[in-house]
């Protein structure tokens, strides 16, 4: 039981800081390959870790129309993300708050962290708030399902919701896992990740168009230190997702025993898959065009289809 | 380019006697006889107004612009017209707004004189407006209307000709003369008006569900103020009102007073990329004043650059368009490709968008040998270049997804409310300068015309890119066979003052007008310049509703207006 606690401490501790490192490293990466991709040289790789440097020694500026909402939300969103951060598993199979969580505890964080922001973005008495606001929790709401049903077939093929014992199980099942059902939700849950991060083609993270944005327009009015906060829980929701994309779809790497070698190991692979799935974002955002607003709810719907189809194949063809 | 239903200036003549139930006075250009029939003078009474607008209009004729002028100013509000040179050369100092160094001397005396001498010619001369209407195939008409200063009042024309509705508020905020009937008199220009006029209120829409989304002046990304005032329904925009004129410079008024030379690059830099339509404008209108023929060499010279100018342009906005809806792919090559066009034109002029080489006479400087020097060649590879970007920009479903539909500018909306360029040709009106009314070298070669019948987002985006296609075949053409010669002549002597000239040029974003009155002694009586963003920005807002919220970004950029040159 002691050696239970000391390991659940030490896991959420590599685990904490690899997520609270990496999570930047993450998104320069995106913002790099993208440029590379548009013939440009593109910011350097500590860019974003000087950015938050930067904003978090500024005082936020609040609009007069603000009220409490705003200045404390966004100290909320980071902590369910970090939350949530620890739900998933990385190194290991093993989740560092094992038994806190599953699978939908994490989707629910999400949905906790979305629900403050949009408060927080409805409460900076900006137009544009509003806007990005009921954009994003219209877009969840379709998004939602596409994730639960992506991840449900893995579940029930492991027997368990937890997502460390699915990575396990899959682990466990070696090539004979990527069968069509599997298949099918990593389809369904690759688009899921793309809306859910605010990447294409649902969302520009860079744009400067007001009119066009989603998750930008809710940031709109933060700045300093809430900004900050706000940006580095967007990267680190991103370095989640990709890691829950890592564990379930491709859990291959991950360590299966509580030994340093396997679980540096497992924390190197760990890091390259999400790099993958990061650079599969990258190279979205660089070649296609954002879907029409009104078609989102197709693309999200398909995203939800799909997952529903691989559910299907799980069931009925084990 | 006459056309077999070619409408002379008796015809039109005609046309205003029935109308008006007597005979009218007509002028024409100055002494050119031979150009009679391209533009003529009608001197009409306020309550004759209407229905000789009314008989121009029904020939299918087009609003270029209307224009009010206040030549009792000088006399009666601000002195002399040396002291108001005065006072705009030391704002120029004050402001740096770019005045040549030579104006600031011999400012007094030789102003002065100019001064005495405009109030001694023009005895009895006050407050007018001119409604200047195109007709097609047939000549320009002007229809001046002298306004009495203790009535400032005229019936307004905007119900009968809908594209004068930002003339007569701009008229009105800046000589007080008042178009009455005018269903929309808020302030325009003037944000400010002294004395404060009652608040501004943007027109929304009112209703359950409704919400208002204000946009600007100050934009998240680096671009020129306006402020768009959208009532929408959840993604659905109702009604869009624009307010612009944040960066009303006074431009107009600046070069007041001023020699032709002073006032060029003013006119030239009213925004930074249509110089050489605005140089061309406004140096064919001082040509026409000063009855100047330009040499071969600048004939040809002028449309080289023109076209130019409309290449760089066309692929800029294409690039734009794609990032409208954030397809980074095009955005980024098309931008590369426009780099490449302005760094040809630095080399074949200097300067990398054309300023400072169009003057009245000619060129002020000939075009660089090394610039012309393998300039088809360049073209033609970067055209290519061109081609093949749009041709895959044309093959993704998701790019042109969102083009196909997006903001229709129906065919009858463009001609009622006087759409120009690329908006009014991609609505199959088949409206270009180059074609219609060809000036300079463009009456010695022939334009190709090219145009789209569906009016959205995807027909001006074909347009653009054939039209890039045709610049860069022009250049490619001109380039190997500019005729030798002396690219400038000097006008001779200053011209009659009080006299009018009116020039027009197709330039990328449509047809630029300016209408330029000759004071005393070679200077400015008044100016005024219609740029194609000026005409189709309320062709924009009209367009809008209907569309999604996020789709706005994309239709603004299908249209791309220039705010600078509206605000002047």
């Amino acid at each position: 039981m002691n050696g239970s606690t000391t390991t659940t401490a030490l896991l959420a501790v590599i685990q904490l800081i690899g997520f609270v490192v990496f999570a930047p490293f993450l998104a320069a990466t995106i913002k790099r390959t993208k440029a590379g991709l548009q013939s440009r040289r593109g910011p350097g790789l500590l860019q974003p870790y000087r950015d938050l440097i930067k904003w978090w020694g500024k005082k936020p500026l609040e609009s007069s129309a603000s009220g409490p909402v705003a200045r404390y939300a966004p100290a909320f969103v980071l902590g369910t993300i970090v939350t949530a951060a620890l739900l998933v598993p990385w190194a290991t199979s093993r989740t560092p708050l094992l038994g806190w969580g599953d699978l939908l505890v994490v989707v629910g964080l999400f949905a906790a962290a979305r629900f403050a922001l949009a408060l927080a973005a409805l409460d900076s008495g900006s137009a544009f708030g509003g806007m990005g606001s009921s954009r994003d929790v219209a877009i969840s709401a379709l998004a939602e399902p596409g994730l639960v049903l992506a991840l449900a077939g893995a579940a029930i093929a492991a027997g368990s919701s937890d997502l460390g014992a699915i990575s396990a199980f899959g682990i466990g099942q070696g090539i004979g896992l990527l069968g069509p059902a599997h298949l099918l939700a990593a389809a369904a849950f690759a688009i899921v990740v793309a809306a859910e991060s605010g990447h294409y083609p649902v969302d520009n993270p860079d744009t400067h168009l007001e009119l066009t944005m989603i998750h930008e327009g809710m940031l709109l009015e933060a700045s300093g230190r809430s900004l900050a906060t706000l940006i580095f829980a967007s990267e680190l929701k991103l370095a989640v997702l990709a890691a829950i994309f890592a564990a379930v779809f491709l859990p291959f790497g991950a360590a299966t025993e509580l030994a340093p070698l396997p679980i540096a190991f497992g924390l190197v692979a760990g890091m390259i898959k999400m790099l993958i799935v990061g650079q599969g974002l990258a190279f979205v955002d660089a070649s296609i065009a954002k879907v029409r607003i009104l078609e989102l709810p197709d693309l999200l719907g398909l995203a939800s289809l799909l997952a529903l189809a691989g559910l299907a194949v799980q069931v009925l063809l084990p | 380019m006459s056309e077999p239903t070619t409408i002379t200036a008796r015809a039109i003549r005609e046309r205003l006697a029935a109308a008006l139930g007597h005979a009218v006075s007509v002028s024409g250009p100055g002494k050119a006889a031979a150009r009679a029939d391209d533009e003529m003078l009608v001197m009409v009474t306020r309550e004759e107004f209407a229905a000789a607008v009314t008989a121009i209009r029904d020939t299918g004729a087009r609003h270029v612009m209307l224009v009010g002028f206040d030549l009792r100013r000088p006399a009666s509000t601000s002195g002399s017209s040396a002291a108001r040179a005065a006072e705009a050369r030391s704002a120029a100092a004050a402001g740096g707004a770019g005045a040549s160094a030579a104006a600031a001397g011999g400012a007094g005396a030789e102003a002065k004189s100019a001064a005495e001498a405009a109030s001694a010619a023009r005895p009895g001369a006050g407050l007018a407006i001119e409604e200047v209407l195109a007709v097609p195939n047939g000549p320009i008409v002007r229809l001046r209307v002298e306004i009495p200063p203790d009535d400032r009042t005229y019936p307004s024309l905007t119900p009968l000709v809908p594209a004068a509705q930002w003339d007569e508020r701009e008229c009105h905020d800046l000589h007080g003369i008042v178009p009455a009937g005018h269903p929309d008199l808020r302030p325009l220009v003037i944000h400010e008006p002294d004395p404060p006029a009652a608040p501004y209120k943007s027109f929304v829409a009112h209703g359950s569900g409704v919400y208002q989304l204000p946009v600007g002046p100050i934009h998240a990304g680096v671009i020129e103020p306006g402020h768009f005032r959208f009532s929408a329904v959840g993604e659905s925009v109702l009604y869009l009102d624009a307010r612009l004129f944040y960066t009303h410079r006074g431009l107009e008024r600046f070069v007041e007073g001023r020699t032709f030379a002073e006032a060029l690059p003013i006119v030239e830099r009213a925004c930074g990329v249509c110089t050489v339509t605005h140089a061309t404008v406004y140096s064919r209108a001082v040509e026409q004043l000063t009855d100047t023929e330009i040499p071969p060499r600048a004939r040809a010279a002028r449309v080289l650059l023109a076209e130019m100018e409309r290449l760089y342009n066309h692929v800029g906005d294409l690039g734009n368009m794609c990032a409208g809806v954030g397809f980074n792919f095009g955005t980024s090559r098309l931008g590369w490709q426009k780099e490449r066009l302005l760094r040809l034109n630095e080399a074949l002029t200097g300067h990398r968008y054309l300023m400072g080489v169009v003057a009245p006479g000619g060129l002020r400087l000939d075009l660089e040998k090394r610039g012309l020097v393998g300039l088809g060649a360049a073209v033609a590879e970067i055209e290519h270049e061109v081609r093949s970007i749009v041709r895959l920009l044309v093959r993704s479903d998701s790019f042109m997804s969102r083009l196909h539909g997006t903001g229709i500018l129906t065919r009858a909306e463009a001609l009622r409310l006087g759409a120009l360029g690329v908006a009014a040709r991609a609505s199959g009106l088949p409206d270009d300068l180059r074609r219609d009314r060809p000036a300079d070298g463009y009456a010695d070669i022939e334009v190709p015309q090219i145009g789209s019948a569906t009016g959205d987002v995807a027909a001006r985006f074909h347009v653009r890119a054939q039209e890039a296609a045709v610049s860069a075949a022009l250049i490619k053409e001109l380039a190997g066979s500019l005729p030798a010669g002396p690219a400038m002549v000097v006008p001779p002597g200053g011209p009659r003052s009080g006299s009018v000239a009116l020039a027009g040029a197709e330039g990328p974003r449509g047809a630029s007008w300016l209408w330029l009155m000759a004071g005393a002694d070679g200077r400015i009586e008044r100016l005024h310049l219609r740029s194609a963003s000026y005409a189709n920005w309320p062709v924009l807002a009209s367009v809008v509703p209907g569309n999604l919220v996020p789709d706005f970004p994309l239709i603004n950029k299908s249209f791309e207006l220039c705010y600078a040159c509206t605000d002047r």
